[in-house]
């Protein structure tokens, strides 16, 4: 008898324990692993772009913007006396985004132009980050709060007008520097749309200096004749491939050479050997001479039909 | 009563002599506080191998080979004070004790034990933790002891030998896991109470259960009818892993119909522990259940499920320990205000066994046990294939980077980095879901993803265990074992992170299909990706010993033997390894033969001496068979079917020696004991992001960057040799000093073959080896030592404290940097231009570091209530909060002498060693309740 009161009591105990250990089970919650989106993405650029579209901050177009460096003060053709432009009012430059570098064949750098349709300029702006698509991304409305950037080039005289953080001075001149992670967080705000961007159809021989960084698109382009069977990077070089293409422009072929990063994944895809149109971005070569295209993607080449003739 | 707790000095008990002729000792032993008989106490004559256990009915008794004259009676069992009592023995008498009491360990120092161990660090494998070895129980040695309780958190391991060298069983079922050969504590951890019950044999001392390894074997014991009838409650607080703990436990001991059961469950959790967002979320649950059919055949089943989850951590470099703290831990960060971390260990794999005892004879019985095991283990992390690395202290982003600017040190960019990363340093789980909202909206697939590295084990063993009483002198042990193991490895996505578009299943950099099967897969949360496979595993074997027991001598001689079988399954054909990847693989064997032998050498009763040999040949695990197993069928030694360092995969070859003198009076004991142990070829398989290592160019010669490689090393041998030492003395009733010491230097002792592999490409250097030769093993101290002492107050309160001193902890040393590569151009073999070896020898010093002291303290009471028992023991490690490294290794990186000497005499090292720190001062408090 003894014993069976004992036996009750401990299980009385016993119940009581697993009561208190369930609750505490229950409600004893660490991390657990179904996050979602955290509501806080995006609240502080947007808070920041609507302080400075409300604020006293004006606007400017690109092409003022652009207007506010000076490469050549003495215009004697020389560049190195060149100094980056730092913005010392509260205004700001208003862009979609018309580079990616999804690919890899932009690198730490992105281009914004005026407008979705019908640009009418477009800059560089330098960033000291890779993978800048997934942030950036192609045809997205951004806003940059210029106050205390620099407008300048990257090599002076080479005419890519560029945002940056800071200058830095050798032997060629004065050039501008990359925006490190907390300044661009701070300066490049994103609105919340992402427009399709329409490239601006142009031929070879109209495309100049002044389309540098916007979207273009060449009908009736085909890569040169001695290119049929090539890949848009050559392996014996180390940084960037140039491929010459061609279209019919009268009785001449006008050209542009197309220049493809070492770093972009579609390097060893063939050249296509027909004609058609392809659309990137201009911009110039190391030296700054040339005139290049550079593409967002191989998606925007599409020379399928017959080469042309003169 | 206050008194028994000191019963060895005090014990009454009464002897007389019968008419029997022959020499007799037996007696009971009851529980101090009950007064109830205690079944399975192991009562021990010291100074002989003679032993015995007691009877459900608590009784003992000893018929042969009794020796006479003065002797000591030892009583131990887990959970219990172990207790001494002086005996006379006489010719042709029966001796009769019948009033010795053990008493309830208050200091629970098994339960101590675990904490320090298996609930707190054994299942972290990011620390290299999960690797202390042979600490397996609370063993009545005073080195073993202190080795567990004092050492172990500066992950000491005894006789610098990893925890493979030790198995573990559960009621004679090997727990050890094929894949690496080591024990997975996580299995069983929260549910104390119930593995309480440890058989452990240490080095090569024969375990009646198995050959065991070099470094000893436990038994935990989970049959129903060996636990004390009873329950227990125990609630625990902690700031090293968990906040806290609940355990309840409840035997029923032996009821009527010849069952007995017993059920434990627990649970363990806490948001942070000493490092920063180290969550922990365990529960456990046991059950046992023992049918006794009849006096011969007795059925126990059982069933461990103990699922747990837990933050992991992350070493990291000097530089980022002096921007923050030793608590910094990269791999969380903030996400909605909840410390959300991203690598998260996850644990579920549930045991179930049947277990049959039968009794043969009187003195011979067999054991036969059929146990499966089957669940999940995963480590969780960020794949960035459209990001940029998300690490916080990605090289790339701390001030070292900027300061080793090639123009100039970039003093602006450095103060930038350094601000960001002392104010923030985390992962920004924001911008990782801005990207692939993003990439959503322009339609590319998601830069980040969270999954989970899979193992999904089933495991079938079967095993008979015999044992048998040849004579009064000889007893046979023997064993014949099965395992079969299916492993099913894989990735899979475990969080999308905001994305809708998917995932692509090809190597981001290179852009090869992970699975040439399915070449654009898009993978989406609950899909396989990366790499999937299978490793199937069949092990026999078996073993045979015999013991012999003498009045001055007794001796052992084991043998073993055992056929293993590997074989992968690839179920990816893995796009840069076509032809080698998917479908079965060879079948990879291995034969493993065993052999030992020792003896102890009564001098006196007072002074033994214990030698042991071993030589055994072993299969090496899984892990270090296959070298590359998640992208091809590759073993050490082979690339793509090709044998590239002319050596086959062989079996790893262990000789051990140790010998003992062991003094033991009523008030001192010690052991002192010399060991040498080396260990032959062993493979070594580890993987890494090598980063502009030579030799790794891709077709236009650019030196891949972010290469995942594999690195070989096969035909190790190591080489361990020391002294250990324990003593302690109990110089008044109540205090006792304690003393242990481990002196050892363990070495690499060839220069083992060499490569690196990635994918089917393969870079050797030099005459293919690497010079580790003489370089010391890390992993924990190699010497430590401890001085302390015990108070144990007749009024059911104790305390202690230890001083614990560590000195010759090393640094893991790169093995690319000590090959040929080093100093030899690639292009032409020449050495490099700048090469100088004097100082080369300084940058390829092993790091040593500092020596360490850690003060540790402990105490406790007791009370009882009724029939009810309440106390409490609190312990406090590293009392005055030193900082020490307890380990590191040096990263891969920059393995040329041009290169390393670079980035020694940057401002600040960008690649230097990663560290381990031990923890700070940490508080561990436990209270619990006996009915």
């Amino acid at each position: 008898m003894k014993n069976n009161i004992n036996f009750m009591k401990t299980n009385r105990i016993l119940n009581r324990a697993l009561a208190i250990f369930a609750i505490m089970v229950i409600t004893a919650c660490v991390q657990d692993d179904d996050f979602t989106v955290p509501n806080s993405v995006g609240a502080e650029e947007n808070e920041a772009l609507q302080d400075m579209l409300n604020g006293n901050a004006e606007e400017v177009s690109i092409l003022d913007l652009k207007a506010m460096y000076d490469n050549d003060p003495n215009n004697d053709n020389y560049h190195s006396d060149a100094l980056p432009f730092q913005v010392d009012t509260n205004i700001y430059v208003k862009g979609y985004v018309s580079s990616s570098d999804l690919t890899g064949n932009f690198y730490e750098e992105i281009y914004i132009q005026d407008n979705f349709e019908d640009p009418t300029a477009a800059i560089k702006v330098i960033i000291n980050q890779t993978d800048l698509n997934n942030k950036y991304n192609k045809g997205r409305e951004v806003y940059i709060n210029l106050i205390g950037l620099y407008i300048g080039e990257e090599r002076t005289g080479n005419n890519v007008i560029t945002i940056g953080a800071g200058t830095e001075t050798d032997e060629y001149g004065t050039t501008v520097t990359s925006l490190g992670e907390n300044l661009t967080n701070a300066k490049i705000l994103r609105s919340s749309s992402t427009m399709e961007l329409v490239p601006l159809t142009k031929t070879f021989s109209s495309i100049t200096d002044e389309h540098i960084g916007m979207f273009v698109q060449v009908d009736g382009a085909e890569f040169e004749d001695d290119l049929n069977g090539l890949a848009y990077f050559d392996p014996i070089e180390d940084y960037d491939t140039q491929r010459t293409m061609q279209a019919c422009e009268g009785s001449t072929y006008t050209t542009m050479i197309l220049e493809t990063s070492s770093y972009s994944n579609f390097k060893n895809e063939q050249l296509p050997t027909g004609n058609g149109s392809i659309a990137g971005i201009i911009s110039k070569d190391y030296t700054g001479d040339t005139l290049i295209m550079a593409l967002n993607t191989t998606d925007d080449v599409n020379m399928t039909e017959a080469r042309c003739s003169l | 009563m206050k008194n028994f707790f000191f019963v060895f000095l005090l014990g009454i008990f009464t002897a007389f002599s019968s008419v029997a002729q022959q020499t007799i000792i037996k007696g009971s032993v009851k529980d101090a506080v009950t007064g109830e008989l205690i079944p399975n106490v192991t009562i021990t004559i010291e100074g002989t191998s003679q032993f015995t256990t007691t009877d459900a009915s608590g009784e003992f008794v000893f018929t042969e080979n009794v020796p006479l004259g003065e002797h000591v009676l030892s009583l131990s069992k887990s959970g219990y004070i172990t207790a001494r009592f002086p005996i006379v023995v006489n010719q042709a008498q029966t001796l009769e004790i019948t009033d010795m009491f053990l008493k309830i360990d208050v200091s629970d120092s098994p339960d101590l034990f675990t904490i320090t161990l298996s609930d707190d660090e054994l299942n972290d494998d990011t620390s290299g933790a999960d690797n202390i070895s042979g600490l397996l129980s609370s063993s009545q040695d005073i080195f073993q002891r202190t080795a567990a309780f004092e050492f172990s958190s500066s992950f000491f391991r005894v006789r610098g030998l990893d925890s493979e060298n030790g198995t573990v069983l559960m009621n004679g079922v090997e727990m050890n896991k094929m894949f690496n050969g080591r024990p997975q504590w996580s299995n069983w951890g929260g549910l104390n109470d119930v593995m309480r019950n440890q058989e452990f044999t240490t080095g090569l001392t024969p375990s009646a259960y198995n050959f065991g390894g070099i470094l000893g074997t436990t038994n935990i014991d989970v049959r129903a009818s060996h636990y004390r009838k009873g329950g227990r409650i125990t609630y625990s607080s902690s700031n090293r892993s968990y906040t806290n703990r609940l355990m309840a436990s409840y035997a029923s001991g032996l009821v009527e119909g010849g069952w007995s059961y017993s059920l434990s469950i627990g649970r363990r959790w806490g948001d942070e522990g000493y490092q920063d967002a180290t969550f922990y979320d365990a529960n456990s649950f046991f059950v046992s259940v023992e049918k006794k059919i009849n006096d011969k055949h007795s059925l126990n089943i059982a069933g461990v499920y103990a699922p747990n989850r837990r933050g992991k951590s992350s070493p990291n470099t000097q530089e980022v320990y002096d921007l923050k703290d030793i608590r910094y831990n990269e791999y969380w960060g903030w996400h909605d205000g909840e410390k959300r971390n991203s690598r998260i260990k996850r644990v579920e794999e549930p045991i179930v066994m049947l277990n049959h005892y039968w009794n043969l004879s009187e003195k011979t019985s067999l054991n036969t046990n059929f146990a499966y095991q089957w669940g999940e283990l995963s480590n969780s992390r960020l794949d960035f294939g459209g990001g940029a690395n998300p690490s916080p202290a990605y090289y790339q982003k701390l001030p070292s980077y900027f300061l080793a600017d090639d123009d100039a040190p970039d003093l602006a960019g450095a103060y930038e980095a350094e601000q960001n990363f002392i104010n923030n340093g985390q992962i920004d789980w924001n911008r990782i879901y801005d990207a692939n909202l993003t990439n959503n909206a322009s339609g590319n697939y998601a830069a980040y993803v969270l999954y989970e590295d899979r193992v999904d084990d089933s495991q079938f063993t079967a095993n008979t265990i015999f044992s048998s009483e040849l004579s009064e002198n000889i007893v046979l042990n023997a064993s014949l074992n099965y395992r079969n193991l299916k492993s099913e490895n894989f990735a899979e996505i475990i969080d999308m992170l905001g994305s809708t578009t998917g995932y692509l299943n090809r190597d981001a950099f290179d852009g090869f299909a992970f699975d040439t099967n399915n070449p654009y897969f898009v993978a989406s949360e609950g899909d396989k990706f990366r790499y999937n496979y299978n490793l199937f595993s069949k092990v026999y074997s078996g073993h045979v010993q015999a013991l012999f027991k003498y009045n001055k001598i007794d001796f052992y001689v084991a043998g073993s033997y055992a056929k293993t079988e590997y074989q992968r399954e690839g179920l990816f054909e893995n796009g840069a390894n076509i032809g080698n990847s998917f479908g079965k693989g060879s079948k990879v064997k291995f034969n493993g033969l065993g052999a030992k032998g020792g003896f102890t050498f009564k001098i006196t009763g007072k002074h033994l001496i214990d030698i042991n040999a071993a030589y055994l040949t072993k299969a090496p695990s899984l892990r270090n068979t296959f070298t590359n197993a998640r992208s091809n069928h590759d073993i050490a030694g082979v690339v793509n079917g090709v044998n590239i360092t002319g050596d086959e995969i062989t079996e790893e070859k262990i000789t051990s020696l140790d010998a003992s003198y062991i003094f033991r009076s009523p008030l001192v004991n010690a052991r002192l004991t010399g060991f040498y142990t080396k260990m032959q070829d062993a493979n070594e398989v580890s993987f890494y992001y090598a980063d502009g290592i030579g030799g790794f160019e891709d077709e236009n010669g650019i030196v891949q960057t972010n290469e995942f490689v594999s690195e070989v090393l096969q035909g190790v041998d190591k080489k361990h040799i020391g002294a250990e030492f324990g003593i302690e003395a109990q110089v008044t009733p109540t205090i006792k000093l304690k003393g242990a010491a481990s002196l050892g230097q363990y070495t690499y002792d060839n220069n083992p073959n060499f490569y690196l592999s990635a994918d089917d490409k393969v870079v050797t250097y030099g005459d293919g080896t690497t010079n580790l030769k003489d370089y010391k093993v890390s992993g924990g101290p190699q010497q430590a030592a401890s001085i302390g002492f015990e108070y144990r107050d007749p009024d059911y309160w104790w305390f202690g404290a230890t001083s614990n001193f560590f000195s010759k902890t090393y640094i893991d040393v790169s093995p690319v940097t000590r090959t040929s590569s080093f100093y030899l151009d690639p292009t032409d073999g020449l050495p490099l231009n700048d090469y100088d070896p004097n100082v080369a020898r300084e940058l390829l010093k092993q790091e040593q570091f500092d020596d360490y002291m850690v003060v540790n303290l402990v105490g406790g009471k007791s009370w009882k209530i009724g029939d009810y028992l309440v106390g409490f023991f609190a312990t406090v490690n590293n009392l005055l909060n030193k900082e020490y490294k307890s380990g590191g290794f040096e990263q891969a990186r920059n393995a040329n002498y041009t290169e390393l000497l670079e980035d020694v005499n940057n401002p600040k090292r960008l690649f230097g060693p990663k560290y381990w720190y031990g923890r700070g001062t940490t508080y561990f408090l436990n209270i619990y309740f006996r009915f």
